[in-house]
Protein backbone atom coordinates (compact mmCIF):
# COMPACT_ATOMS: atom_id res chain seq x y z
CA UNK A 1 0.00 0.00 0.00
CA UNK A 2 2.71 2.21 0.89
CA UNK A 3 4.50 1.38 -2.24
CA UNK A 4 1.33 1.90 -4.17
CA UNK A 5 0.70 5.06 -2.42
CA UNK A 6 4.20 6.05 -2.95
CA UNK A 7 3.87 5.11 -6.53
CA UNK A 8 0.71 7.04 -6.79
CA UNK A 9 2.30 9.87 -5.08
CA UNK A 10 5.19 9.61 -7.38
CA UNK A 11 2.86 9.61 -10.30
CA UNK A 12 1.21 12.68 -9.08
CA UNK A 13 4.52 14.29 -8.67
CA UNK A 14 5.55 13.11 -12.02
CA UNK A 15 2.42 14.51 -13.54
CA UNK A 16 3.15 17.84 -11.98
CA UNK A 17 6.76 17.50 -12.88
CA UNK A 18 6.03 16.33 -16.36
CA UNK A 19 3.62 19.15 -16.91
CA UNK A 20 6.43 21.47 -16.29
CA UNK A 21 8.65 19.46 -18.51
CA UNK A 22 6.00 19.41 -21.17
CA UNK A 23 6.28 23.12 -21.31
CA UNK A 24 9.98 22.73 -21.85
CA UNK A 25 9.66 19.69 -24.01
CA UNK A 26 11.54 21.15 -26.95
CA UNK A 27 14.64 21.68 -24.86
CA UNK A 28 15.18 18.42 -22.98
CA UNK A 29 15.62 15.39 -25.15
CA UNK A 30 16.15 12.96 -22.28
CA UNK A 31 12.81 13.73 -20.70
CA UNK A 32 10.93 13.90 -23.94
CA UNK A 33 9.47 10.45 -24.26
CA UNK A 34 8.58 10.17 -20.57
CA UNK A 35 7.03 13.57 -20.72
CA UNK A 36 4.90 12.66 -23.69
CA UNK A 37 3.59 9.52 -22.07
CA UNK A 38 2.68 11.16 -18.80
CA UNK A 39 1.17 14.27 -20.30
CA UNK A 40 -0.79 12.37 -22.90
CA UNK A 41 0.36 14.81 -25.56
CA UNK A 42 -0.92 13.17 -28.69
CA UNK A 43 -1.32 16.02 -31.10
CA UNK A 44 2.34 16.78 -31.78
CA UNK A 45 5.43 14.70 -32.33
CA UNK A 46 8.83 16.22 -31.89
CA UNK A 47 11.85 14.54 -33.37
CA UNK A 48 15.20 15.57 -32.07
CA UNK A 49 18.53 14.29 -33.22
CA UNK A 50 21.86 14.47 -31.57
CA UNK A 51 23.30 16.21 -34.65
CA UNK A 52 21.74 18.64 -37.13
CA UNK A 53 21.90 18.12 -40.88
CA UNK A 54 23.44 20.78 -43.08
CA UNK A 55 21.04 22.66 -45.26
CA UNK A 56 20.41 26.02 -46.84
CA UNK A 57 17.47 28.02 -48.06
CA UNK A 58 16.78 31.21 -49.99
CA UNK A 59 13.65 33.33 -49.94
CA UNK A 60 13.08 36.25 -52.30
CA UNK A 61 10.17 38.62 -52.02
CA UNK A 62 7.16 38.77 -49.70
CA UNK A 63 3.64 37.50 -49.96
CA UNK A 64 1.89 35.31 -52.47
CA UNK A 65 3.07 32.41 -54.56
CA UNK A 66 4.16 34.48 -57.56
CA UNK A 67 7.67 35.57 -58.41
CA UNK A 68 8.24 39.12 -57.20
CA UNK A 69 8.60 41.88 -59.79
CA UNK A 70 10.23 45.30 -59.71
CA UNK A 71 9.00 47.93 -62.19
CA UNK A 72 10.79 51.02 -63.50
CA UNK A 73 8.59 53.65 -65.18
CA UNK A 74 10.77 56.20 -66.99
CA UNK A 75 9.17 59.68 -67.09
CA UNK A 76 8.83 61.16 -70.58
CA UNK A 77 10.66 64.31 -69.52
CA UNK A 78 13.70 62.33 -68.43
CA UNK A 79 14.08 59.61 -71.04
CA UNK A 80 17.71 58.75 -71.42
CA UNK A 81 19.01 61.88 -69.70
CA UNK A 82 20.78 60.10 -66.85
CA UNK A 83 18.17 60.81 -64.18
CA UNK A 84 18.02 57.56 -62.17
CA UNK A 85 14.66 55.83 -61.95
CA UNK A 86 13.87 54.01 -58.69
CA UNK A 87 12.25 50.59 -58.68
CA UNK A 88 8.63 50.22 -57.64
CA UNK A 89 9.34 48.23 -54.47
CA UNK A 90 12.04 46.91 -52.20
CA UNK A 91 12.68 43.19 -52.30
CA UNK A 92 13.24 41.17 -49.15
CA UNK A 93 15.92 38.51 -49.36
CA UNK A 94 16.41 35.85 -46.71
CA UNK A 95 19.29 33.40 -46.64
CA UNK A 96 19.83 30.56 -44.20
CA UNK A 97 22.75 28.21 -43.99
CA UNK A 98 23.07 25.51 -41.38
CA UNK A 99 26.37 23.75 -41.15
CA UNK A 100 27.93 21.48 -38.56
CA UNK A 101 31.11 21.97 -36.63
CA UNK A 102 32.44 18.80 -38.18
CA UNK A 103 31.88 20.14 -41.67
CA UNK A 104 31.74 23.93 -41.69
CA UNK A 105 30.31 25.47 -44.81
CA UNK A 106 30.51 28.86 -46.47
CA UNK A 107 27.57 30.19 -48.41
CA UNK A 108 27.99 31.98 -51.72
CA UNK A 109 25.30 34.30 -53.05
CA UNK A 110 25.48 34.77 -56.81
CA UNK A 111 23.20 36.21 -59.46
CA UNK A 112 22.61 35.44 -63.12
CA UNK A 113 21.84 38.60 -65.12
CA UNK A 114 23.17 37.34 -68.45
CA UNK A 115 19.92 37.63 -70.40
CA UNK A 116 19.04 41.29 -71.14
CA UNK A 117 15.54 42.63 -70.79
CA UNK A 118 13.55 42.45 -74.02
CA UNK A 119 10.66 44.46 -75.46
CA UNK A 120 9.51 41.56 -77.57
CA UNK A 121 10.22 43.45 -80.80
CA UNK A 122 13.94 42.92 -81.06
CA UNK A 123 14.92 45.67 -78.65
CA UNK A 124 17.00 44.77 -75.62
CA UNK A 125 18.08 46.59 -72.50
CA UNK A 126 21.20 45.39 -70.66
CA UNK A 127 20.82 44.50 -66.99
CA UNK A 128 24.09 46.30 -66.32
CA UNK A 129 21.98 49.46 -66.26
CA UNK A 130 20.31 48.32 -63.02
CA UNK A 131 21.95 48.63 -59.62
CA UNK A 132 20.89 48.06 -56.00
CA UNK A 133 21.39 49.22 -52.46
CA UNK A 134 20.74 47.08 -49.40
CA UNK A 135 19.16 48.28 -46.20
CA UNK A 136 21.35 46.51 -43.70
CA UNK A 137 24.47 46.33 -45.80
CA UNK A 138 24.86 42.58 -45.36
CA UNK A 139 24.66 42.28 -49.12
CA UNK A 140 27.02 44.90 -50.58
CA UNK A 141 25.56 47.47 -52.96
CA UNK A 142 26.38 46.98 -56.62
CA UNK A 143 25.17 46.72 -60.18
CA UNK A 144 24.34 43.70 -62.27
CA UNK A 145 27.27 42.72 -64.45
CA UNK A 146 25.26 41.03 -67.18
CA UNK A 147 27.04 37.75 -66.52
CA UNK A 148 25.72 34.37 -65.45
CA UNK A 149 27.60 33.92 -62.18
CA UNK A 150 28.21 37.25 -60.48
CA UNK A 151 29.35 36.84 -56.86
CA UNK A 152 27.48 39.19 -54.54
CA UNK A 153 28.49 38.03 -51.05
CA UNK A 154 29.84 35.14 -48.98
CA UNK A 155 28.81 34.17 -45.46
CA UNK A 156 30.31 31.48 -43.24
CA UNK A 157 27.74 29.09 -41.81
CA UNK A 158 25.70 28.72 -39.81
CA UNK A 159 24.11 32.03 -40.68
CA UNK A 160 20.78 33.67 -41.20
CA UNK A 161 20.69 36.81 -43.34
CA UNK A 162 17.70 39.07 -43.91
CA UNK A 163 18.06 42.18 -46.02
CA UNK A 164 16.02 44.50 -48.24
CA UNK A 165 17.21 45.44 -51.74
CA UNK A 166 16.31 48.72 -53.48
CA UNK A 167 16.87 48.79 -57.24
CA UNK A 168 17.64 51.73 -59.57
CA UNK A 169 17.62 52.01 -63.36
CA UNK A 170 20.43 54.26 -64.64
CA UNK A 171 18.39 55.71 -67.54
CA UNK A 172 21.58 56.97 -69.22
CA UNK A 173 20.85 55.83 -72.77
CA UNK A 174 18.06 56.00 -75.31
CA UNK A 175 16.10 52.88 -76.18
CA UNK A 176 13.26 52.08 -78.52
CA UNK A 177 9.94 52.57 -76.77
CA UNK A 178 8.25 49.64 -75.13
CA UNK A 179 8.06 47.47 -72.06
CA UNK A 180 11.31 45.64 -71.43
CA UNK A 181 10.88 42.53 -69.29
CA UNK A 182 13.15 39.83 -68.01
CA UNK A 183 14.22 37.75 -65.09
CA UNK A 184 17.30 37.36 -62.92
CA UNK A 185 18.13 34.39 -60.73
CA UNK A 186 19.77 34.55 -57.31
CA UNK A 187 21.56 31.38 -56.26
CA UNK A 188 22.58 30.58 -52.70
CA UNK A 189 25.06 27.71 -52.58
CA UNK A 190 27.52 25.99 -50.28
CA UNK A 191 29.70 23.73 -52.37
CA UNK B 1 1.40 33.11 -16.23
CA UNK B 2 1.31 29.39 -16.49
CA UNK B 3 0.09 27.81 -19.69
CA UNK B 4 -1.36 24.32 -19.56
CA UNK B 5 0.06 21.73 -21.81
CA UNK B 6 -3.13 21.15 -23.66
CA UNK B 7 -3.59 24.77 -24.48
CA UNK B 8 -0.06 25.10 -25.64
CA UNK B 9 -0.43 22.22 -28.04
CA UNK B 10 -3.67 23.58 -29.42
CA UNK B 11 -2.05 26.90 -30.01
CA UNK B 12 0.81 25.22 -31.80
CA UNK B 13 -1.49 23.27 -34.06
CA UNK B 14 -3.61 26.32 -34.78
CA UNK B 15 -0.54 28.32 -35.66
CA UNK B 16 0.69 25.60 -37.97
CA UNK B 17 -2.64 25.46 -39.76
CA UNK B 18 -2.64 29.21 -40.29
CA UNK B 19 0.74 29.36 -42.01
CA UNK B 20 0.39 30.13 -45.75
CA UNK B 21 0.06 26.99 -47.75
CA UNK B 22 3.09 26.65 -49.93
CA UNK B 23 5.78 29.33 -50.19
CA UNK B 24 5.68 33.13 -50.41
CA UNK B 25 7.19 34.67 -53.55
CA UNK B 26 10.11 32.44 -54.54
CA UNK B 27 11.67 30.16 -51.93
CA UNK B 28 13.83 27.11 -52.26
CA UNK B 29 15.97 24.97 -50.00
CA UNK B 30 18.46 22.14 -50.25
CA UNK B 31 19.66 19.64 -47.66
CA UNK B 32 21.79 17.41 -49.90
CA UNK B 33 25.41 18.25 -50.60
CA UNK B 34 26.54 20.12 -52.62
CA UNK B 35 23.97 22.59 -51.39
CA UNK B 36 22.37 25.02 -53.83
CA UNK B 37 19.03 26.79 -54.03
CA UNK B 38 17.82 29.53 -56.38
CA UNK B 39 15.12 32.18 -56.41
CA UNK B 40 14.03 34.39 -59.28
CA UNK B 41 13.11 38.05 -59.57
CA UNK B 42 11.27 39.67 -62.48
CA UNK B 43 12.29 43.10 -63.71
CA UNK B 44 10.37 45.43 -66.03
CA UNK B 45 11.39 48.79 -67.50
CA UNK B 46 8.75 50.87 -69.31
CA UNK B 47 10.12 53.39 -71.82
CA UNK B 48 7.61 55.67 -73.56
CA UNK B 49 7.97 57.20 -77.00
CA UNK B 50 9.25 60.77 -77.06
CA UNK B 51 10.59 63.56 -79.30
CA UNK B 52 12.80 66.44 -78.19
CA UNK B 53 13.85 69.28 -80.50
CA UNK B 54 15.86 72.39 -79.69
CA UNK B 55 17.11 75.24 -81.89
CA UNK B 56 18.98 77.93 -80.00
CA UNK B 57 18.97 78.23 -76.22
CA UNK B 58 16.82 75.98 -74.09
CA UNK B 59 13.52 77.07 -72.62
CA UNK B 60 9.97 76.95 -73.84
CA UNK B 61 8.95 80.14 -75.57
CA UNK B 62 12.53 81.44 -75.76
CA UNK B 63 13.32 82.57 -79.32
CA UNK B 64 16.85 83.65 -80.16
CA UNK B 65 17.38 86.54 -82.54
CA UNK B 66 20.46 86.66 -84.77
CA UNK B 67 21.19 90.15 -86.11
CA UNK B 68 23.22 90.88 -89.23
CA UNK B 69 24.51 94.45 -89.49
CA UNK B 70 26.60 95.07 -92.62
CA UNK B 71 28.43 98.38 -92.62
CA UNK B 72 27.86 100.92 -95.29
CA UNK B 73 31.19 99.97 -96.79
CA UNK B 74 30.28 96.30 -96.89
CA UNK B 75 26.79 96.63 -98.24
CA UNK B 76 26.27 94.60 -101.40
CA UNK B 77 29.92 93.58 -101.86
CA UNK B 78 29.17 89.86 -101.29
CA UNK B 79 31.33 89.70 -98.21
CA UNK B 80 29.80 87.22 -95.77
CA UNK B 81 28.41 88.94 -92.70
CA UNK B 82 28.33 87.09 -89.37
CA UNK B 83 25.55 87.67 -86.92
CA UNK B 84 25.21 88.45 -83.24
CA UNK B 85 22.69 87.41 -80.65
CA UNK B 86 22.66 83.69 -81.22
CA UNK B 87 23.56 81.28 -78.44
CA UNK B 88 26.47 79.71 -80.31
CA UNK B 89 29.35 80.45 -82.71
CA UNK B 90 30.02 83.84 -81.13
CA UNK B 91 26.43 84.84 -81.66
CA UNK B 92 26.09 83.79 -85.28
CA UNK B 93 24.85 80.30 -84.58
CA UNK B 94 22.27 78.20 -82.79
CA UNK B 95 22.72 74.98 -80.89
CA UNK B 96 20.50 72.28 -82.34
CA UNK B 97 19.49 69.10 -80.54
CA UNK B 98 17.11 66.44 -81.78
CA UNK B 99 16.36 63.28 -79.80
CA UNK B 100 13.65 60.70 -80.18
CA UNK B 101 12.95 57.01 -80.17
CA UNK B 102 10.03 56.55 -82.54
CA UNK B 103 11.73 56.18 -85.88
CA UNK B 104 13.02 58.52 -88.61
CA UNK B 105 12.66 62.18 -87.71
CA UNK B 106 12.05 64.81 -90.40
CA UNK B 107 12.90 68.49 -89.89
CA UNK B 108 10.90 70.94 -92.02
CA UNK B 109 11.70 74.64 -92.45
CA UNK B 110 9.18 77.38 -92.92
CA UNK B 111 8.88 81.05 -91.91
CA UNK B 112 6.49 83.90 -91.30
CA UNK B 113 7.54 85.89 -94.33
CA UNK B 114 4.51 84.96 -96.36
CA UNK B 115 6.69 83.74 -99.20
CA UNK B 116 8.55 87.05 -99.54
CA UNK B 117 11.50 86.50 -97.24
CA UNK B 118 12.64 89.20 -94.80
CA UNK B 119 10.14 92.02 -94.50
CA UNK B 120 11.33 95.59 -94.09
CA UNK B 121 7.97 97.22 -94.30
CA UNK B 122 5.96 98.31 -97.34
CA UNK B 123 7.33 96.33 -100.29
CA UNK B 124 10.87 96.00 -99.03
CA UNK B 125 11.97 92.40 -98.81
CA UNK B 126 15.16 90.41 -98.68
CA UNK B 127 14.99 86.84 -99.90
CA UNK B 128 16.07 84.04 -97.60
CA UNK B 129 18.45 83.02 -100.33
CA UNK B 130 20.67 85.73 -98.82
CA UNK B 131 21.10 83.55 -95.70
CA UNK B 132 23.58 80.66 -95.64
CA UNK B 133 23.61 78.01 -92.95
CA UNK B 134 26.78 76.07 -92.15
CA UNK B 135 25.84 72.66 -90.66
CA UNK B 136 29.26 71.03 -91.02
CA UNK B 137 29.63 70.60 -87.25
CA UNK B 138 27.69 67.34 -87.52
CA UNK B 139 26.98 65.74 -90.86
CA UNK B 140 24.37 63.53 -89.18
CA UNK B 141 22.22 66.56 -88.38
CA UNK B 142 21.89 68.52 -91.65
CA UNK B 143 19.85 71.69 -91.86
CA UNK B 144 17.01 71.97 -94.35
CA UNK B 145 17.74 74.56 -97.03
CA UNK B 146 16.02 77.83 -96.19
CA UNK B 147 13.47 79.09 -98.72
CA UNK B 148 11.00 81.95 -98.91
CA UNK B 149 8.10 79.58 -99.40
CA UNK B 150 9.25 77.01 -96.85
CA UNK B 151 8.77 73.26 -96.97
CA UNK B 152 12.29 71.98 -97.45
CA UNK B 153 13.27 69.07 -95.22
CA UNK B 154 16.25 67.28 -93.78
CA UNK B 155 16.58 63.98 -91.91
CA UNK B 156 18.90 63.48 -88.95
CA UNK B 157 20.60 60.13 -88.86
CA UNK B 158 19.21 57.30 -86.76
CA UNK B 159 21.40 55.46 -84.27
CA UNK B 160 22.17 52.18 -85.97
CA UNK B 161 19.31 49.76 -86.53
CA UNK B 162 17.21 51.14 -83.71
CA UNK B 163 14.46 53.74 -83.79
CA UNK B 164 16.58 56.10 -81.74
CA UNK B 165 17.84 59.52 -82.88
CA UNK B 166 20.29 61.37 -80.70
CA UNK B 167 22.00 64.17 -82.60
CA UNK B 168 23.30 67.60 -81.73
CA UNK B 169 25.08 70.28 -83.72
CA UNK B 170 25.58 73.99 -84.20
CA UNK B 171 24.05 75.66 -87.23
CA UNK B 172 25.95 78.84 -88.12
CA UNK B 173 24.07 81.55 -90.02
CA UNK B 174 25.62 84.23 -92.23
CA UNK B 175 24.26 86.98 -94.47
CA UNK B 176 25.49 86.62 -98.06
CA UNK B 177 25.26 90.38 -98.73
CA UNK B 178 24.91 90.11 -102.52
CA UNK B 179 22.30 92.85 -102.91
CA UNK B 180 21.84 96.44 -101.80
CA UNK B 181 18.41 96.65 -100.15
CA UNK B 182 16.77 99.83 -99.10
CA UNK B 183 17.85 101.09 -95.72
CA UNK B 184 15.88 99.68 -92.84
CA UNK B 185 15.43 96.78 -90.46
CA UNK B 186 14.27 93.55 -92.03
CA UNK B 187 12.81 90.76 -89.90
CA UNK B 188 11.80 87.18 -90.37
CA UNK B 189 11.09 84.29 -88.04
CA UNK B 190 12.35 80.88 -89.09
CA UNK B 191 10.24 77.95 -87.96
CA UNK B 192 11.78 74.49 -87.80
CA UNK B 193 9.44 71.58 -87.14
CA UNK B 194 10.65 68.10 -86.18
CA UNK B 195 8.20 65.27 -86.75
CA UNK B 196 8.40 61.59 -85.92
CA UNK B 197 6.11 58.69 -86.94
Amino acid sequence: MTRAAETLGLQHRNLATVRTHCLNIRFHKALLLAGLAACHVEAAVFILKDRADSSLSIHLGTGGPNIARVDFDVPVANIGDGTPVSGSRQIKIQLELRSTAARPLTGFLTVDSSIPLSNGAGGTLPLSSISWLSRSGDIPAGAFSGTSNQLLATFPGSVRIMDWLSFTFANDALYDPGTYSGQITFTWSAP
Amino acid sequence: MKISTKRLVILAITAACCLPAGVMAESNSDDVAPYSASARLNLQVVIPSFLYFQVGQTGTGTIDTIIFSPTAGQLGNSSSISGTGGNAASGSGADVVVRGNGGQITITETNNGGGSGFSGGASNNISLSEISVDDSANASLPTPTLSDTGGNTSKPALSGASQVTNQSSTWVYSYNNTTVPEAGTYNIQLIYTASMP
